[in-house]
């Protein structure tokens, strides 16, 4: 019976658990300031959830990941921080934009999340 | 759907011996639209001083497109960008929105050694280098050497865009490095002059700009700087054949040399969302730096300045701005003024 027991908590606490563990979630701070991201480019690894803290060093930005569902708006200087988590589950380079107009430069403001 | 945005700044400046002068100096209309994910447009029209009129001869005001250009987005490090284009030289002229500087107006070299707003048609790439490292890189037409002058260098050749004789084209391009709340660039503008020249029968001039800038930021302090020199070759000659033609010697330089320091610091406290920056900056403008052989300097052109001011931030797009600038020069006849300007320019 206790063999049995031991089997079964063996079984419900298996890999197969989707739930990010504790060392596959990064903390990645990034600045924007007209017409940059510091830094521009992200790698990590596939399966690692990031938690993308946001600010901004002038007016407010936006923060698009292009082909996924990550798009907000980083407030302006000193109005705090924007927090959101993504999942990095497919392999790839993905394009990472402002979408609230900034200035003269807006349209070349992008960053690079690279996926291992 | 496309995007607006702008900024406007009004003015009271004030130059010694002079009237006071109230003036919506800029409103500023920007439109952008992105066709894709790849394809991006982004456009801005200026009015300047209000409206325009044309009073003996000389414009009171101007309307113009700063910039208007698509960016074809290919990859991180090399993507196309075609239209009127912003020339990327030194801080200001790409990044001149009023509450990203200190002052009511921008800096003399951004003026006079750099002509801000530079623009002109051009076909280039820009891109990510990686490790910190970003470039833009243009190919734009020329300058007209028969608009130089004295006292406002370059500034009066720009052809900006408007059906912009390409025969003596130029290049332009920036390096840039950003990390940690640095920013320093290197910037480049070369290429030819002399289009409006070819019946004066001269040697054709070329124009060489070269500006190095850096921004550095830590907490609540801000340093920046800007060094910019024009290198003019074939100025006796231009001098010369602008004489023949005009019968004034324009007595043009063969180098204008401009740089400033800046410091400001926050001194509002943290807990405190509105922001007070009180600055200070020391300018070199001269634009009589060098001279062609058989000419003679004009010493009040070779200026440097003093500015001190304060700017309230009751939010981070919109600037109340106050200064006050000693200027100098060399000459013992013609006195610099003071100067005090006062201000408001907002982003939305």
């Amino acid at each position: 019976m206790k063999i049995m027991l031991f089997v079964l908590a063996v079984a419900v606490s298996s890999p197969q658990d989707p739930s990010p563990k504790p060392q596959d979630l990064k903390i990645i701070r990034v600045s924007a300031e007209r017409f940059a991201y510091t830094p521009s480019e992200i790698v990590v690894d596939k399966g690692t959830t990031i938690e993308f803290h946001l600010t901004s060093e002038d007016t407010d930005h936006g923060f698009h990941i292009i082909d996924t569902d990550v798009n907000v708006r980083i407030p302006k200087r000193r109005r705090g921080e924007t927090v959101v988590k993504y999942t990095a589950d497919t392999v790839g380079r993905f394009i990472i934009e402002c979408t609230r107009p900034c200035g003269a430069g807006h349209t070349a403001m992008r960053a690079t999340l690279v996926v291992k | 759907m496309p995007t607006l945005s702008g900024y406007m700044e009004v003015h009271l400046n004030k130059v010694q011996h002079l009237p006071s002068e109230a003036d919506l100096h800029r409103f500023v209309l920007m439109v952008g639209h992105s066709f894709s994910d790849r394809i991006k447009f982004w456009s801005e029209v200026e009015v300047e001083h209000a409206f325009v009129e044309v009073e003996g001869g000389e414009e009171t005001g101007e309307v113009a497109i700063e910039q208007a250009f698509v960016d074809l987005i290919l990859h991180r490090r090399f993507n196309l960008r075609t239209g009127m284009v912003l020339v990327p030289v030194g801080i200001i002229n790409e990044r001149h929105e009023p509450p990203t500087f200190h002052g009511v107006e921008r800096t003399m070299v951004d003026t006079v050694i750099v002509p801000t707003t530079w623009r002109d048609v051009g076909v280039g790439a820009f891109g990510d280098l990686g490790r910190g490292f970003s470039y833009r890189v243009y190919a734009v037409p020329g300058l007209d050497a028969a608009g130089f002058s004295a006292d406002e260098g370059i500034a009066g050749g720009r052809q900006q865009g408007g059906r912009a004789d390409t025969s003596d084209p130029g290049v332009t391009g920036r390096l840039e490095f950003r990390r940690a709340g640095l920013t320093a660039g290197a910037s480049l503008w070369r290429g030819g002059a002399g289009f409006g020249l070819i019946r004066l029968d001269i040697e054709t001039p070329a124009v060489a700009v070269s500006s190095l800038d850096a921004r550095y930021r830590r907490g609540r302090h801000e340093l920046r700087g800007q060094w910019s020199m024009v290198n003019i070759s074939g100025a006796a000659d231009l001098n010369r054949a602008l004489q023949i033609h005009t019968g004034l010697s324009p007595n043009i330089a063969s180098r204008l040399l401009g740089a400033y320091a800046e410091a400001a610091t926050r001194v509002t406290p943290d807990s405190w969302s509105d922001e007070v920056v009180v600055f200070g900056r020391y300018e070199k403008f001269d634009t009589q730096n060098k001279m062609p052989a058989g000419y003679q300097p004009l010493q009040q052109f070779q200026r440097s300045a003093w500015v001190a001011g304060a700017t309230y931030y009751p939010d981070p797009d919109v600037a109340f701005k106050i200064d006050f600038i000693q200027e100098h020069n060399k000459s013992s006849v013609v006195n610099a003024p003071w100067r005090m300007n006062v201000g408001v320019g907002w982003w939305f």
